[in-house]
C-alpha cells in the first residue's frame, strides 16, 4: 500500500487564521493570528493515491449525510422526545456558527479521504446491520465529521461539537449518573466533615443526626458538565486553541465542574437537612452561583491558555 | 465584532431551535399521593378558606348527637371553590346538612351520589353558591363549597348521630379531627377516579392548621356520671348535676385539631346503660336492645396458642407511632406463655418474616423478636395486602388456636381489599387489629377486626401499650360469650340486625337493632355460652313502652344496616346491595357511599361563574412525621437547564465582549 503513495512535498503550515494553508489568513494583530500551538494534523508530508480525483468537502459531507441518512429519524426522535432536553441543538448551533464554511468549497485532503474510506470500509458492515445501537452509529458518524472538520481547518474545539450534538445526555446519565452521584456524595461528605459537621455517607446518601439528604439522579452534576463542556468548546473555538491547550482546558473544566458541583451539594446540605431555611428560589440560586464560578473559571483558564500560547 | 455577532447568532439559533419549555402533563398522569402544601404568595387567591370548625355534641344515654359547623371565608380577591377532606366517626349516621350565607339558610337534600354531583356542578356553572357533602369512606367525608366570593362568610353545618357502646364499663366518645395521609400505592384507573381525595395537601409536621377548632360536649348519662376524662386533650369539665356534665376544650390547647378528641367516662356503681329503647314512628317502629355481658370466667382451660404479629414499619409509622408499636410489642411478647408459639412479619413497601415457621415463645426467641422490633426505623410504603397474604398463607398446626395481630396506623387505601382478603383466608383463626397513633384510620382497624372475628384496639401513645396488651391477653384467653342467640317471645320484630351475633370477646353489651310492629309487649331473650356454662338474659318490652320517642334509632338502625351491606359489598359488590344502600340512604336521609347531601343557593351570586379550586390543606396527625407524606428526604438537585444556559451564555457574552475590548486596545496601541 505504502509504495503506491507518493510524497507531494512539504506541508503548508496551517494557522488558525490560515486554516486552509494560506487562504483566509488572519490580519496582523488579531489575537488568534499568533497561535503557535495550533498545529494541523496534516503537517506531515502530503501524500496522495495515484489517480486521486479531489472531491470538494461539501461533496464529502453530502456523501456522509447519504451514508448516515437512516440515523436521522433516530436523531430527530431522541432530540424531540425531551429525554435529553434537546440541548444538543445548542451544540449543533454552535458548530454551525463556528464552522469555516468557505473551506467546504475546497477539495478534501487525500489523507482524510483515505481515513474516511477506511472507516467506512471497516464500519459499513456493522453500520448496515441492525444490531448496533443508533447511538454507537451516531458516534461513528460524529467521529467522521470530526475528521472532515479538521481537514477544513476548523479549530479542534469546533471539531468536537458533532459529539456534543448527539442526543446523549440521557445515555450519559444512565451510565455516568450513579458514579458521579457517588463521587459527589463522598466529596461533599468529606467537605462537610472538614467543615466540622460529622456527616455520614452511605452510598449516595448523606446522614447527620437522623436527617437524610440524598444525592439523587438530578443531583449528579451531569447537566453542569454538559453545559460546562459546551462553554469550554465555544470558548476554545473562539480562542482557536490547539489540541494540547484544548486538552488542558478540558481537564481544567472537568476538575472545576465536578469540584464546584461537590461544593454545591455540600452547601445545599444545610437547607435540605433543615439547618437553614431558604426561600424556594434559594436552591436554584446556590446552584447557579457555583456554576457561575465554575464557568467563569473555565473562561479565565481559556484566556490564560490563549495568552500563554501567544507568548 | 465578529465574535459578538457569532455569539448572538448562536444564542438566537439555540433559543429558536429549542422546544417549548412548558411541558403539558397528561391529565391522567396523576398520582394519588398526598403532598405538602406550598403557600404561594400573590395571585389574590384565598388558599386556606376553612377558618373554623365548631363541634357541639350531646350524649343522652347511649346516643350521641353531634353538630359540626365549618366556617369558610374568602379573604382573597377571586371567587373560589373550597374542597375539604375531613374525618368522621366510623359509627356516624350523618343525617343533615345546612348551609348559611348571611341570613339565608339552605337545607341540603339527600340525593343519589351522581345526581347530587350533577346538581352541584350545574349550580357551579350558573354561578350559585352550593355545597356538596360526599362520603369517601365510612369515616372520611369531602365537603365542596362552590362560589365563595371575596369577603364571604359561609357556614356549613352537618349533623350526625352515633351509638356509644361501653367497653369494660367505660363509655368513649371519639371525635376524629384529621385524616392521616393515605398510601395509595399503584392503583388502577377506577381507583384513581374514585379516590382523588387522597391527593390532599398537608402542612409539614408540627405546623398547625390556621383554622380554629372548638369542642363542646354535654353528657346526660341518665345515671350519675363519674371519671370523666380526656386522655388526648385538656378539658374544662363542669358538673351541672350528678348525671349532667359539660366539657369544653381548655384554651391552653394550642393545636387541638391534630389528633382525635377522645372522652371517656363511667356510670356510677360500675354499671352500663342496658335494656331496651323503643321508637314509634309514622311508618315504622324501631328498637334497640342492649344486654349486660356476663362475668368473665376465671378458670377456663386455655389451649396452646399461636400468635402471628403483622407489624407496619412504613414511613407513616416513623417516630412516635413506631415507638408506640415497639412498646406494645414488648408487652404483647411479654405475655406469651412458654407453650405458645409466635412469628412476626414486618411490612412496609416490602415485607420480611422473622422465621419460616412459628417459634416457641422461649426467652431466646423472645429476645430475638424484641431485637428485630427494636431495629425497625420506619420508612417506605404501606403494602398491607401482600403482607396479609403472606401471613394468612403460613402453614398452621392443628389443635392450636391461631390469632393474627395486625399493628398499623392504617394509612392505606385498600380497606375493602383487606377485608375481603381476611374474610376469605382466615381459616378458623381470629384477627385482632391494633390501631397505632393519634389519628388512626378506624375504618380499617375496626373493619379488619370485624371480618376477622376479633377485636379492634386503639393505642394512642406508648403509655397505653401495657394496658392494651393486658386487655388483649384477657380477650384471647377467656371469651365472654359464644354461640349468642337472640329470640323474640311475643314481640313482632323484623329486620333485626345483626343477623348473626359475633362472639363477645370484649366486656360490652350485646346489641340488637330492629324494627317492630303490633303492640309493644313480649320479651327479647339473649342467650349464649361461656366458660361458666349457659347465659341468658330477658328484656321485657313493656318496661320500655312508656317512652317511645327516640327518633335517633331510625338513623342508627339504617346506619347499622348500611354498614352490614357495605361489609358484604366489600366481599362482592352487587347491584342489589348498591341499590339497597342507596334506598336506605334516600329513605332515611343518610349520607352513604352512594348518596350525598347537596345544598344550592337560589341566587346567582357570581354571574361570570369563574372560580378557582382550592384544596384546604390538612395538618399532619400529631406524632406523624413528614415521611408519611413522602419525598421528605432532602435532595440537592442541580439548577435547571435554563439557568445553566442563561449563566453560560451570559458569561460567554461578557467574556467575548471583554476580549474584543482588549483586542481594540491592542490595535489602538499598535
Amino acid at each position: 500500500m505504502k509504495n503506491r503513495l507518493e510524497t507531494e512535498g512539504s506541508a503548508t503550515l496551517l494557522s488558525p487564521g490560515n486554516p486552509t494553508g494560506g487562504r483566509n489568513a488572519a490580519p496582523p494583530g488579531h489575537p488568534c493570528s499568533h497561535e503557535r500551538e495550533f498545529v494541523d494534523i496534516d503537517t506531515a508530508p502530503r501524500t496522495h493515491v495515484r489517480g486521486y480525483i479531489p472531491l470538494p468537502r461539501w461533496a464529502v459531507l453530502a456523501g456522509l449525510a447519504a451514508v448516515f441518512w437512516p440515523l436521522l429519524p433516530w436523531w430527530v426522535g431522541r432530540t424531540a422526545d425531551s429525554s435529553d432536553g434537546s440541548w444538543n441543538l445548542l451544540a449543533l448551533a454552535a458548530m454551525l456558527v463556528l464552522t469555516p464554511w468557505k473551506a467546504f468549497r475546497e477539495p478534501a485532503g487525500e489523507k482524510v479521504m483515505i481515513r474516511l474510506c477506511a472507516i467506512l470500509a471497516l464500519a459499513l458492515p456493522l453500520l448496515a446491520g441492525g444490531n448496533l445501537p443508533p447511538l454507537v452509529k451516531g458516534l461513528v458518524a460524529a467521529g467522521m465529521l470530526v475528521l472532515l472538520w479538521r481537514d477544513c481547518g476548523a479549530p479542534p474545539a469546533v471539531c468536537l461539537f458533532p459529539f456534543l450534538s448527539l442526543p446523549l445526555l440521557a445515555t450519559a446519565d444512565f451510565y455516568l449518573g450513579y458514579p458521579l452521584r457517588l463521587l459527589v456524595a463522598e466529596g461533599s461528605g468529606a467537605l462537610l466533615r472538614i467543615a466540622g459537621w460529622p456527616v455520614g455517607v452511605s452510598g449516595v446518601g448523606l446522614a447527620w443526626e437522623g436527617r437524610q439528604v440524598m444525592v439523587d439522579a438530578p443531583c449528579s452534576g451531569l447537566k453542569m458538565l454538559w453545559f460546562g463542556a459546551w462553554m469550554t468548546l465555544v470558548a476554545a473555538g473562539l480562542c482557536r486553541l490547539g489540541p494540547v491547550a484544548l486538552f488542558r482546558l478540558g481537564l481544567t473544566a472537568l476538575f472545576l465542574l465536578v469540584g464546584f458541583n461537590i461544593v454545591r451539594a455540600a452547601a445545599l446540605f444545610f437547607p435540605e437537612s433543615g439547618l437553614l431555611t431558604l426561600p424556594a428560589w434559594g436552591h436554584g440560586a446556590i446552584g447557579g452561583f457555583f456554576f457561575f464560578l465554575a464557568g467563569g473559571s473555565i473562561l479565565a483558564a481559556a484566556h490564560q491558555l490563549q495568552t500563554r500560547s501567544l507568548r | 465584532m465578529k465574535t459578538t455577532r457569532l455569539l448572538a447568532t448562536l444564542f438566537l439559533l439555540a433559543w429558536a431551535a429549542l422546544p417549548a419549555r412548558a411541558t403539558n402533563h397528561d391529565p391522567d398522569d396523576t398520582t394519588l399521593s398526598p403532598y405538602f402544601f406550598v403557600h404561594s404568595a400573590g395571585g389574590g387567591t384565598e388558599q386556606m378558606p376553612l377558618k373554623s370548625t365548631a363541634v357541639d355534641a350531646q350524649i343522652v344515654g347511649v346516643i350521641a348527637d353531634v353538630v359540626v359547623t365549618q366556617t369558610y371565608e374568602n379573604t382573597g380577591r377571586v371567587p373560589i371553590e373550597a374542597e375539604y377532606v375531613f374525618p368522621g366517626s366510623t359509627r356516624a349516621a350523618v343525617y343533615g346538612l345546612e348551609m348559611r350565607i348571611g341570613d339565608r339558610r339552605i337545607t341540603a337534600e339527600i340525593k343519589e351520589k351522581e345526581k347530587a354531583r350533577a346538581i352541584y356542578e350545574e349550580a357551579k356553572k350558573e354561578g350559585k353558591t352550593a355545597s356538596l357533602l360526599e362520603q369517601e369512606r365510612p369515616n372520611v367525608f369531602k365537603m365542596k363549597v362552590a362560589h365563595i366570593l371575596p369577603g364571604d362568610h359561609i357556614e356549613v353545618e352537618l349533623r350526625y348521630t352515633e351509638l356509644l357502646v361501653p367497653e369494660n364499663l367505660i363509655y368513649q366518645f371519639v371525635y376524629p379531627t384529621v385524616v392521616g395521609p393515605r398510601y395509595a400505592g399503584n392503583t388502577g384507573e377506577q381507583d384513581k377516579k374514585d379516590n382523588q381525595w387522597v391527593s390532599s395537601p398537608y402542612f409539614k409536621q408540627g405546623q398547625p392548621s390556621p383554622a380554629t377548632f372548638s369542642f363542646n360536649l354535654e353528657i346526660n348519662g341518665g345515671m350519675a356520671v363519674q371519671e370523666v376524662r380526656s386522655r388526648t386533650h385538656k378539658m374544662k369539665t363542669t358538673f351541672n348535676g350528678p348525671d349532667l356534665v359539660d366539657l369544653q376544650l381548655d384554651p391552653s390547647e394550642k393545636n387541638p385539631a391534630d389528633r382525635d378528641v377522645i372522652v371517656d367516662y363511667r356510670l356510677a356503681g360500675g354499671t352500663v346503660q342496658t335494656g331496651l329503647i323503643l321508637h314509634e314512628g309514622k311508618d315504622e317502629n324501631f328498637f334497640l336492645a342492649m344486654a349486660q355481658p356476663p362475668v368473665r370466667p376465671k378458670d377456663t382451660e386455655i389451649p396452646a396458642r399461636e400468635m402471628i404479629f403483622i407489624v407496619d414499619v412504613s414511613g407513616s409509622m416513623n417516630g412516635f407511632p413506631l415507638d408506640t408499636s415497639k412498646a406494645l410489642m414488648k408487652n404483647l411478647l411479654g405475655r406469651l406463655r412458654p407453650t405458645d408459639t409466635f412469628n412476626i412479619l414486618f411490612f412496609a413497601g416490602d415485607s420480611f418474616i422473622l422465621s419460616d415457621k412459628s417459634l416457641p415463645a422461649n426467652p431466646e426467641n423472645l429476645k430475638r423478636a424484641q431485637d428485630a422490633m427494636d431495629n425497625q426505623q420506619g420508612g417506605g410504603g404501606t403494602e398491607l395486602l401482600p403482607a396479609l397474604q403472606h401471613a394468612l398463607a403460613l402453614p398452621r398446626t392443628d389443635n392450636i388456636s391461631r390469632s393474627f395481630l395486625v399493628i398499623t396506623d392504617g394509612y392505606i387505601m385498600v380497606e375493602p381489599e383487606a377485608f375481603d382478603l381476611i374474610r376469605k383466608n382466615l381459616n378458623r383463626a381470629n384477627l385482632f387489629a391494633f390501631g397505632i397513633g393519634s389519628s388512626v384510620n378506624r375504618h380499617l382497624i375496626e373493619g379488619m377486626a370485624r371480618v376477622g372475628q376479633g377485636e379492634p384496639f386503639m393505642v394512642t401513645n406508648p403509655g397505653q401499650a401495657k394496658e392494651t396488651a393486658n386487655r388483649f391477653a384477657e380477650y384471647v384467653s377467656r371469651p365472654l360469650l359464644t354461640d349468642i342467640q337472640v329470640s323474640m317471645i311475643d314481640f313482632q320484630a323484623y329486620d333485626v340486625e345483626p343477623v348473626r351475633q359475633p362472639d363477645l370477646l370484649a366486656e360490652r353489651p350485646v346489641i340488637v337493632f330492629g324494627k317492630w310492629k303490633g303492640n309493644a309487649h313480649g320479651t327479647i331473650r339473649i342467650s349464649g355460652k361461656n366458660g361458666l356454662g349457659l347465659f341468658q338474659q330477658d328484656l321485657a318490652v313493656e318496661k320500655a313502652a312508656s317512652h317511645r320517642n327516640n327518633p335517633a334509632l331510625r338513623s342508627l338502625w339504617a346506619r347499622y344496616r348500611i354498614a352490614q351491606l357495605g361489609d358484604y359489598n366489600n366481599l362482592q359488590k352487587t347491584d342489589e346491595r348498591v341499590q339497597a344502600i342507596t334506598r336506605l340512604g334516600l329513605d332515611y336521609n343518610l349520607l352513604t357511599a352512594y348518596t350525598s347531601f347537596v345544598a344550592v343557593d337560589k341566587i346567582v351570586r357570581n354571574p361570570t361563574a369563574g372560580l378557582t379550586n382550592v384544596k384546604q390543606p390538612l395538618p399532619l396527625p400529631k406524632g406523624v412525621s413528614n415521611s408519611a407524606v413522602g419525598s421528605e428526604v432532602g435532595t440537592t438537585p442541580e439548577p435547571g437547564e435554563w439557568v445553566l444556559m442563561g449563566i453560560g451564555s451570559l458569561l460567554l457574552a461578557v467574556w467575548a465582549w471583554n476580549r474584543r475590548r482588549l483586542q481594540g486596545l491592542v490595535e489602538a496601541r499598535a
